[in-house]
C-alpha cells in the first residue's frame, strides 16, 4: 500500500495551468524527487502536498487519511497533516534559538517538557550541533541553518517529509557534502521524503525515484538509472546530462535502428519514438558516450578540434561538423588539428 | 481528522466591527442633510431645503473658491520644492543629510493649530518679529492675514508630505539604471530628463494629488490666520455655521459635510490609483541597489542655506514665538522684554480645572488611546493579513472613507452617532468618545502603518509553523506577533504624536470631561485668551518632542 498518493491534481493560478493533472505514488520509506526546470510546478506540487496550496482538483492521500478531495471537498489544514517541511530559505524563526526552533513542533503536539528535551537533543545530536542549541539562527552558518531546519523537521516523526530545493543555498562544496549527509540522514531514519530540485545532480544522488516534470506535466519518472539511461522523450533525453544533439531528417528504419541526416552527415541510433523515413527527427547521444578514435569505421565523423578546456580531471573539446558543434570528454590533451568521432548506435537516440 | 475549509468568523467578525464603526457616521451624516431640522427633533422630516440653502449661500460660493485656491496654490509650491528637497537628500552630496532626515518632517508632527497661533505671535501686526523688524525698518513688509500669506504658508509647511513620497521612490531606484543611461552616451541632464524624472513622476503626481486634497482639509491655519480678514474656507465656514438659524442648524452643516465628503472622496479614489502606478517603477532588487551621490560642488551649500532658511520660517519662527509668548506677561508695543519675563501663565494653567484635565487627557488619549487604538489596528492587520477575499477587499475600500473625511467633519459626524444611538449616549462625555473618533480618523494611516510591518515577516516562516502542527491562531501569537513587536511598538509611538497633535477632530466633541490641548486652544482662541493658549500650545510642542525624541531613540522610521 502506497503511503503518499497523489491523483490527478490540477491547479490554476490566474490563466496559467501550474499544475496539469500529476499523479503518483510513494511507498513507505522512498526518497522521491521532483526534478523540473523552474516553472515546471514542482514547488506549486509540493505546496500542495503540505497543505499550504489549494489545488482545484484532485486528490491527495496519506496512508488511509485523505488530506485533500475535491470530490467530496475535504481539506486539511496544513497543520493538521502531521507533516515535516523544510523550506529553501530555511524559514528558521529568527526570534528563538536552535533549541526552541526544534522544540516548536513538540510543544504545540503538547509532549511533556522532559521528553521534548530528550528529543531536541537527541535530533540535535544526530545532527551534530548538541553544542549550539542555545545560539539564534543568526549565529550559525549556511549549513548548520539547513541542518537545524532539517531537524526542526524531523523532531516530532512526521510520516513523510517534504523538502524544497534543501541544498540550493549552500555554496558548491558544502552542497556536495550536504548532499551525502542528507540521503544517509534519511536512510537511516526510514521515513518517506519527496524534494524539489532543479539540479538534476542532487536529484540523481538523493533520490530512490525521479519524476521529472514539464510544464505542469510529469514528463517520465522512474530510478535514476532509468531517467538518466532511458530517457522516453527528447525533453528528458536533453534536460538530464550533457548532451550532443544532431537535428535532421530519417532517411531509413531497420528494426529499432533509424538512419539520421544533416547537411554533411548521416549517423546510425536507437529509434525511442514513432518515426518513418521521411520525419524529421532529432538524435541525442551523452558527452560522456561520445568516443576519440583513430579509425574511421561505423557511425563515425570526422571533424576539426576547435577548442579544448582544461578542467582539472579532464579536458573538454569541442570539435565542428559542418554547422555541428560537438563535445567531448578527452583524458589528455590533444595535438591534431583532425580526428574520428564514434557515435555507438546503441548510446544514439533518436526522437 | 478531517474537515472542510472553514470559514475565516473571526477575520469576518472583524471587518462587520470596522465596517460599522466606519459607515455609521457617514450614514448619519447623509441623513441628516435630507432633513429640514435636527435629527432629534420629532418634527424632522425630508427633505431637500438644507442643500437649497447651503448650494444657494454666496458665502459657500466664496468659501469654495477660496478653498480652492488655497489648494491650488499649496500644491503649486509644495511640489516643485518638496521635489526638489527629496532630490538634495537622496541623490546630491548636501552636507548634514544624515541629521536633517528626521529634521526636515518636523512641521508634519506640530498641530498646524499651534503652527498659525505660532505665526501670529511671531509674525503677526504686533508679533515679535514684526515689531522688532519695524525697529530696525521702520514698516512691516507683510500681512500676515492675507490669502497669500495663508497660501505661502500652507505651500511650506505641507513640503515634507511631497518629500516622503518623492524621496521614497527615489531611494528606491537604483543608480545602474542612470549609470546604463550615462554608458550610452547621455549627459548628466539628459539623464535627469529622461531616466530619472519619467520614474518619480508618478510619485510627484500622486504628492500633488495628495497636498491638493490635505488643503481641502485645512482647519487650523485658515481658522486663525483668516479670521481678522473673513476669510472663510469649507472647514471655517462649516464651524462657524453652528448657529446660523438661530437654533443648532444640523442640517445645514450635514450639507456641507456632504459636500466636503462629496470633494474628498474622488480625491482619495485617484490617489490611490495613482500610488498603484507609482509603485511600479519601484525596482525590487534587492542587491545592486547602490547609489553614488551626485556632487554639487559649491552648490551644496546653496541648497543648504535653502533648507535652513525653509526650516527657519516652517519651524523655528512659530515655535519660537509661541516659546517666548508663553514667558512674557504681556506683548504689544513698548513693552520691554527682559522686563515681563514670568512663568504666571503656567501657573494660572494648573490653576483651572479644566485646562488640567485637558493636558492630562492630552497626555492619555496619546499613551493609553494610542496603545488602544494601535492593538485595533493589529486586530485589523492581521484580519486582513494574507487572506485574499472578497471581505478582504471589502475592508481594504471601507478604510479609504474616514481617510475621505476631514478630522472636523469625523468629530461632528461622531458627535451625532454619540447622540443618534441610545445605548452610546452615556458614553458621549468620556475620552471614549474622543478615542473613537480618533482612532477611525486614523484608521488608514494605522493599518498602513501595521499592514507595513506584518508583511516584512516572511510568509515561509508562518508556512513552516503551520506545518509543523500550528492551528492560525497559534500562528500569529508564537510567529507573526513576536516578529512585528518592534513595529507595533513603533506604530504606538507615532500614534501617540499623531494623537497628541490631533485637534480638529475634537472640536465638536468637546465638553466637560473631553478637553483635549488641540479642542481647547481652539475654543479659547475664539474668547482672546493669547496667554493661556501660548501656555498649552507650548506644553503641546513639548509632548509631540517627546515623542518624536522616543521615535528617534527606538529607531522608528518616521516614513510610513
Amino acid at each position: 500500500m502506497p503511503d503518499l498518493s497523489v491523483t490527478e491534481v490540477c491547479k490554476r493560478l490566474g490563466g496559467n495551468e501550474i499544475l496539469k493533472g500529476v499523479s503518483f505514488e510513494m511507498a513507505r520509506g522512498e526518497v522521491i524527487a521532483l526534478l523540473g526546470p523552474s516553472g515546471s510546478g514542482k514547488t506549486t506540487l509540493l505546496r500542495a502536498v503540505a497543505g499550504l496550496d489549494h489545488p482545484d482538483t484532485g486528490r491527495i492521500t496519506l496512508g488511509d487519511q485523505v488530506l485533500f478531495d475535491s470530490g467530496t471537498g475535504q481539506m486539511v489544514p496544513a497543520e493538521k497533516r502531521n507533516l515535516g517541511l523544510v523550506f529553501q530559505s530555511y524559514a528558521l524563526y529568527p526570534h528563538r534559538t536552535v533549541y526552541e526552533n526544534v522544540a516548536y513542533g513538540l510543544k504545540l503536539r503538547k509532549v511533556p517538557p522532559a521528553e521534548i528535551r530528550e528529543r531536541v537533543f537527541t535530533v540535535l545530536g544526530q545532527i551534530g550541533l548538541e553544542g549550539l542549541s542555545e545560539r539564534h539562527p543568526h549565529q550559525l552558518s549556511g549549513g548548520q541553518q539547513q541542518r537545524v531546519a532539517l531537524a526542526r523537521a524531523l523532531v516530532y516523526n512526521p510520516r513523510v517529509i517534504l523538502l524544497d530545493e534543501p541544498l540550493s543555498n549552500l555554496d558548491t562544496k558544502l552542497r556536495e557534502e550536504a548532499r551525502a549527509w542528507l540521503r544517509e540522514f534519511i536512510d537511516r531514519l526510514n521515513i518517506g521524503a519527496v524534494c524539489v530540485t532543479h539540479d538534476q545532480t542532487e536529484a540523481l544522488a538523493i533520490a530512490d525515484r525521479i519524476l521529472l516534470l514539464s510544464s505542469g506535466r510529469i514528463e517520465q519518472e522512474g530510478t535514476p538509472e532509468a531517467i538518466y539511461g532511458e530517457p522516453g522523450t527528447l525533453f528528458s533525453a536533453e534536460f538530464m546530462g550533457n548532451n550532443n544533439r544532431f537535428p535532421g531528417k530519417i532517411t531509413e528504419i531497420r528494426g529499432d535502428l533509424a538512419k539520421v541526416e544533416g547537411e554533411g552527415w548521416s549517423l546510425w541510433g536507437r529509434l525511442r519514438a514513432q518515426h518513418i523515413p521521411g520525419d524529421p527527427a532529432t538524435a541525442v547521444i551523452r558527452v560522456e558516450k561520445t568516443r576519440i578514435t583513430e579509425v574511421a569505421g561505423e557511425n563515425t565523423l570526422h571533424a576539426r578540434l576547435e577548442t579544448a578546456m582544461f578542467l582539472g580531471e579532464q579536458w573538454e573539446c569541442l570539435f565542428r561538423v559542418g554547422d555541428l558543434r560537438i563535445r567531448v570528454w578527452a583524458n589528455e590533451a590533444l595535438d591534431r588539428k583532425h580526428y574520428c568521432l564514434s557515435f555507438p548506435p546503441g548510446m544514439l537516440w533518436v526522437f | 481528522m478531517t474537515m472542510r475549509a472553514s470559514t475565516p468568523w473571526r477575520r469576518i467578525a472583524v471587518v462587520i466591527a470596522t465596517g460599522c464603526a466606519i459607515l455609521m457616521p457617514l450614514g448619519i451624516i447623509l441623513y441628516q442633510s435630507f432633513l429640514d431640522a435636527p435629527f432629534f427633533m420629532p418634527a424632522a422630516k425630508l427633505s431637500l431645503s438644507a442643500y437649497r440653502y447651503v448650494l444657494w449661500d454666496g458665502d459657500f460660493h466664496s468659501a469654495f473658491l477660496t478653498t480652492l485656491a488655497i489648494a491650488l496654490g499649496m500644491a503649486g509650491i509644495s511640489v516643485p520644492l518638496g521635489s526638489l528637497l527629496a532630490f538634495l537628500m537622496v541623490r546630491t552630496d548636501l552636507p548634514g543629510r544624515r541629521w536633517l532626515e528626521p529634521v526636515v518632517l518636523v512641521p508634519i508632527f506640530v498641530s498646524p493649530v499651534v503652527l498659525a497661533f505660532g505665526y501670529v505671535v511671531s509674525v503677526g501686526p504686533v508679533g515679535f518679529f514684526s515689531l522688532w523688524f519695524r525697529q530696525l525698518a521702520g514698516t512691516i513688509p507683510w500681512n500676515l492675514y492675507s490669502l497669500s500669506s495663508l497660501i505661502l504658508i500652507a505651500g511650506l509647511t505641507h513640503i515634507p508630505h511631497v518629500y516622503l513620497y518623492t524621496s521614497s521612490t527615489l531611494r528606491s531606484l537604483a543608480s545602474d539604471l542612470e549609470e546604463a543611461a550615462r554608458i550610452s552616451g547621455a549627459s548628466p541632464w539628459n539623464v535627469a530628463l529622461h531616466v530619472s524624472l519619467p520614474m518619480v513622476w508618478p510619485s510627484i503626481l500622486f504628492s500633488g494629488v495628495l497636498v491638493f486634497f490635505l488643503g481641502f482639509e485645512l482647519f487650523g491655519l485658515p481658522l486663525i490666520m483668516g479670521d481678522p480678514e473673513g476669510l472663510l474656507v469649507l472647514t471655517t465656514y462649516l464651524y462657524k455655521l453652528t448657529n446660523r438659524l438661530g437654533v443648532p442648524s444640523y442640517q445645514l452643516m450635514a450639507v456641507v459635510a456632504v459636500s466636503i465628503v462629496a470633494i474628498s472622496f474622488p480625491l482619495v479614489y485617484l490617489q490611490r490609483r495613482l500610488l498603484g502606478i507609482s509603485n511600479r517603477y519601484v525596482s525590487v532588487r534587492g542587491k545592486g541597489l547602490s547609489q553614488r551621490p551626485l556632487p554639487l560642488g559649491a552648490w551644496r551649500w546653496v541648497g543648504f542655506g535653502a533648507i535652513m532658511l525653509w526650516l527657519a520660517v516652517t519651524v523655528v519662527l512659530p515655535l519660537s514665538g509661541i516659546f517666548l509668548r508663553s514667558v512674557v506677561s504681556s506683548w504689544g508695543e513698548g513693552v520691554m522684554l527682559r522686563e515681563s519675563l514670568t512663568l504666571v501663565h503656567f501657573r494660572d494653567l494648573l490653576e483651572e480645572p479644566s485646562l488640567i484635565r485637558a493636558v492630562l487627557n492630552t497626555l492619555g488619549i496619546g499613551v493609553i488611546g494610542g496603545a488602544l487604538a494601535v492593538a485595533c489596528y493589529t486586530a485589523i492587520g492581521l484580519a486582513l493579513h494574507r487572506w485574499k477575499h472578497f471581505w478582504a477587499k471589502a475592508l481594504d475600500y471601507m478604510v479609504m472613507v474616514p481617510r475621505g473625511m476631514p478630522g472636523l467633519v469625523a468629530g461632528l459626524a461622531f458627535l451625532w452617532v454619540f447622540l443618534f444611538y441610545r445605548p452610546l449616549v452615556p458614553l458621549r462625555s468620556t475620552m471614549f468618545s474622543i478615542w473613537l473618533a480618533y482612532s477611525v480618523v486614523w484608521l488608514a494611516y494605522g493599518i498602513r502603518l501595521i499592514s507595513s510591518a506584518l508583511l516584512q515577516v516572511g510568509p515561509e516562516l508562518e508556512e513552516a509553523a503551520l506545518s509543523a502542527g500550528a492551528t492560525p491562531s497559534q500562528v500569529t501569537r508564537h510567529v507573526t506577533l513576536p516578529l512585528v513587536r518592534f513595529g507595533l511598538i513603533g506604530s504606538w509611538v507615532l500614534i501617540f504624536m499623531i494623537f497628541v497633535r490631533e485637534y480638529s477632530t475634537a472640536v465638536y466633541l468637546l465638553g466637560p470631561g473631553t478637553e483635549v490641548i488641540g479642542s481647547m486652544i481652539i475654543s479659547l482662541w475664539g474668547t482672546g485668551a493669547v496667554d493661556v493658549v501660548s501656555a498649552l500650545s507650548a506644553i503641546n510642542i513639548l509632548l509631540v518632542a517627546a515623542g518624536l525624541v522616543i521615535a528617534l531613540r527606538l529607531g522608528v522610521r518616521l516614513h510610513a
